[in-house]
């Protein structure tokens, strides 16, 4: 048995002869302690020749042909994906191609779609009941014309300035409604003329109205354009005569004693 | 193809004669690499078959990778550590009836110590000592243990210091040792 104390130093000594200088000088004179590390140092050497022993088998040589053959199955396999994949990336970038010109082609030829229609919105034909300008000089009955043409706001007569203006907007005014075409009069702007003082509509727009409100729309067309709307100022004129106060007279109230003395006075007078 | 590799990378589209190029270079590598993955698989598994398997597995699986290593000098470290992974996750698969065999084998008639280290018993308990070493005292252990690989190339391969190697593989043999010392003490008994 080897001294307690230096028991655990022993397999250092095994493992690192020399490096403890204490339990060299011990060695030299306990024989319980060189007993004890010889037998170390056999355990030592027991378990060194195990573990390389354990390590010391060769593969056989059927494994490298093993991985030989495994490695020429995943070459073929690999340069089968490698055609596929170039495939399917030729294929994708040849789509993505193809997709970006289609949106490019849709783009440039809705926009110039939207050119040729206009940027707003298309102008109303006053196709119900629109006279032509002679027609309407001719007629002067306000029954000659369609009721639904009365209510028909026509397009202002385009002027030089307008036309400007369109043109810089886009030119499609121009076009549809030419300087030449005088703006189409209605039967009802003779029947009730319109004041001088009142703005035409915008020019390029016809506006459906209400029977006998054309004057107050104009008024609010107007209204809008300046920026101020006082609601009394669109009534027309008429509609201001036709407002009438109503006198109502107002309420008397008896108190409930006062009408029983009225009705007893009245009992004892009958 | 190399453009195609750049649009998709990580993936492997590659041309004939790089394919072949690969394989040389992995058929250079490949008798050492093998003996290699075989002998680590053999400490963890001691298993003839087994660790062939493991090893044959640890290679395709280095060979698959192959392409991506930039440092061929590399390839044995990576090597032993797919093996060594290999390997550890088999025992584990198997570990419930290798525990039947060794608890079996506790369990046999009592020997006494000069019986079981004349037998092959004491191997057993060897290997039992060395699968409960912490993993990297065992790895650093067993390289050690396999002829012809200095502390300087277990180094290499682990990508670790030299003294931290030796250092691992002192306090690995120094606690195989305080685990199979009663062995040695039985003998001195008898």
């Amino acid at each position: 048995m080897a001294c307690e104390r230096y028991e655990s130093r022993l397999t250092d000594e095994v493992l690192a002869p020399g490096d403890d200088a204490e339990l060299t000088s011990h060695l030299g004179g306990c024989a319980q302690c060189r007993a004890e590390l010889a037998r170390q140092s056999e355990l030592q050497s027991r378990i060194a020749g195990s573990i390389a022993a354990m390590v010391a088998d060769e593969p056989s040589p059927a494994l490298l042909s093993r991985v030989r053959l495994r490695a020429d199955a995943i070459d073929a396999i690999v340069a089968e994906d490698s055609a596929s994949r170039a495939l399917w990336v030729g294929w994708t970038i040849s789509g993505v191609a193809v997709a970006a010109l289609a949106g490019f082609a849709i783009f440039f030829a809705s926009r110039a779609l939207l050119r040729q229609s206009g940027s707003g919105p298309q102008p109303v034909q006053t196709a119900v009941g629109t006279p032509s300008p002679q027609t309407s000089a001719t007629n002067s009955s306000p029954q000659s014309s369609a009721p639904e043409a009365r209510n028909v706001l026509p397009p202002a007569p385009v002027s030089s300035a307008a036309v400007k203006r369109s043109s810089a907007q886009g030119g499609t005014a121009r076009r549809k409604m030419p300087r030449s075409t005088p703006a189409p009069q209605l039967s009802v702007a003779r029947t009730a003329p319109a004041p001088a003082a009142l703005p035409t509509a915008a020019p390029g727009f016809n506006v459906i109205i209400p029977p006998g409100q054309r004057e107050a729309v104009l008024r609010l067309v107007a209204a809008m354009k300046t920026g101020r709307v006082n609601a009394a100022g669109l009534l027309s004129p008429s509609e201001q005569q036709q407002m009438t106060p109503i006198e109502i007279a107002p309420l008397k109230i008896t108190l409930l004693d006062e009408k029983k003395a009225n009705s007893q006075s009245d009992g004892n007078q009958q | 193809m190399q453009a195609l590799e750049a649009i998709l990378p990580g993936s492997r589209v590659q041309g004939e004669n790089e394919t072949a190029e690969l394989r040389r270079e992995f058929e250079e590598q490949l008798a050492d690499g093998a003996s290699l993955a075989f002998r680590l698989a053999m400490s963890v598994l001691r298993n003839h078959a087994d660790a062939e398997e493991v090893a044959q597995e640890a290679l395709l699986r280095a060979y698959r990778g192959f392409h991506r290593l930039r440092e061929r000098g590399a390839f044995r470290g990576w090597l032993c550590r797919i093996a060594w992974r290999l390997a550890l996750d088999k025992q584990r698969g198997t570990r419930r009836r290798e525990k039947r065999e060794v608890v079996a084998v506790l369990d046999s008639p009592v020997l006494n110590a000069e019986q079981i280290a004349a037998s092959n018993e004491f191997e057993r308990h060897v290997a039992k000592a060395m699968d409960e070493l912490p993993e990297k005292l065992r790895q650093a252990l067993v390289l050690a243990a396999i002829q012809g690989y200095t502390t300087k190339e277990v180094a290499e391969l682990l990508d670790l210091p030299e003294g931290t190697i030796k250092s691992r593989v002192h306090l690995a043999r120094k606690q195989m040792a305080e685990k199979l010392s009663w062995l040695v003490k039985d003998t001195n008994r008898d």
